[in-house]
C-alpha cells in the first residue's frame, strides 16, 4: 500500500509512467477477471480509407437498383493489411474479405476493422478471423451485418480505420 | 522511457509507431478502468467477460488515430493529461456500449 502511495506522488510530482515491475505490482493488487482478455492492437499508418456516402433510408439494398453498391477498400502496407469491404445487395449485408502479408499471424491475429462516419465519435467494431492460408501470407473473411444497421449507428457516411490485433 | 505524453505528441508528429507504444503501455491500465466502469454500472463479476472490453480499447485507439488524420477533435495538451483526455475516450466508448446515450 505505501509503495503504490509512493507511486502515485512520483506519478503526480514527476510526471513519470509506471515501469514494468508497477505494472505488474498493479495487476497484483487489481487483477484483471479471468476471462477478460486484452490483445495487442498494432498499427500501421492509421491512415483512414476513402469515406463514402451511405444510401439514405429509402434507398437501402433492394429498393434502389440504380443505386451502386457501397464498397469500401483500405491497405496499409506497413501493416501488410489490405481489407475490402462490399455491400451484398441482394440481402443489403456488408461482407468483408482481409489479407495480411505475414504468414505467421495465421490462426493468431484479427484484422479489426473501425467504422467510423458522420456522427460524432460514434465507432463500430467488427473483425476479420485471419484463418485462411494463402501463398503469400494468410487471409480471412466476415460477413458484418446489415448495412443499414451500421447506417442507423454512424449516419450518412461510412469510412474505416484497420489495426490488427495479436 | 518516454512519457505518455511525450509519445502522443510523437504520434501526432507523424511518429507512427508512437501509437503501437501507447496501446501497449495502457493496455491493462485502461483495461481495469474499463472493468470498473462495468462493475460500477452493476454489471456481474461473473458476466464481465459478456463485455467485449478488447472492443472498446480497440476504439479508444482508433479515436486517437482519427484524432491526428480523421478531423476528430485533438488532444488538447494545454488544457488535460493525455492520460486524462485517453480515459475521457475511453468513458465515452463505455458509456455507448452500455447502452447510455445522452442527455444522461
Amino acid at each position: 500500500m505505501a509503495r503504490a502511495a509512493r507511486t502515485g506522488i512520483q506519478i503526480i510530482a514527476g510526471g513519470r509512467d509506471m515501469t514494468h515491475d508497477e505494472d505488474a505490482e498493479l495487476d497484483e493488487m487489481f487483477p484483471l477477471p479471468a476471462g477478460v482478455v486484452l490483445r495487442e492492437c498494432r498499427f500501421g499508418s492509421s491512415n483512414v480509407s476513402p469515406v463514402v456516402a451511405l444510401p439514405l433510408p429509402g434507398e437501402q439494398a433492394g429498393t434502389g437498383p440504380e443505386r451502386a453498391a457501397v464498397m469500401l477498400r483500405h491497405s496499409d502496407p506497413k501493416l501488410g493489411v489490405t481489407v475490402e469491404v462490399r455491400e451484398i445487395r441482394e440481402s443489403g449485408h456488408l461482407s468483408a474479405r482481409a489479407t495480411c502479408t505475414d504468414a505467421g499471424l495465421l490462426n493468431k491475429a484479427e484484422v479489426a476493422v473501425v467504422f467510423f462516419g458522420s456522427a460524432e465519435n460514434r465507432l463500430v467494431n467488427r473483425k476479420v478471423p485471419l484463418d485462411v492460408p494463402e501463398e503469400n501470407g494468410c487471409s480471412g473473411s466476415a460477413d458484418f451485418g446489415k448495412l443499414s444497421a451500421l447506417a442507423d449507428e454512424l449516419g450518412t457516411s461510412l469510412g474505416m480505420v484497420v489495426c490488427l490485433t495479436v | 522511457m518516454p512519457t505518455i505524453e511525450e509519445l502522443l505528441h510523437a504520434y501526432y508528429a507523424g511518429d507512427d509507431a508512437a501509437l503501437n507504444q501507447l496501446s501497449a503501455r495502457l493496455r491493462r491500465p485502461l483495461g481495469r478502468i474499463a472493468v470498473v466502469i462495468l462493475r460500477s454500472r452493476g454489471v456481474a463479476r461473473g458476466a464481465l467477460v459478456e463485455w467485449d472490453v478488447h472492443a472498446c480499447l480497440v476504439r479508444v485507439w482508433v479515436g486517437v488515430a482519427l484524432s491526428r488524420v480523421g478531423g476528430r477533435a485533438r488532444w488538447v495538451h494545454e488544457r488535460w493529461s493525455a492520460l486524462r483526455w485517453l480515459i475521457g475516450i475511453l468513458c465515452e466508448q463505455m458509456d455507448w456500449t452500455m447502452g447510455f446515450r445522452e442527455p444522461y
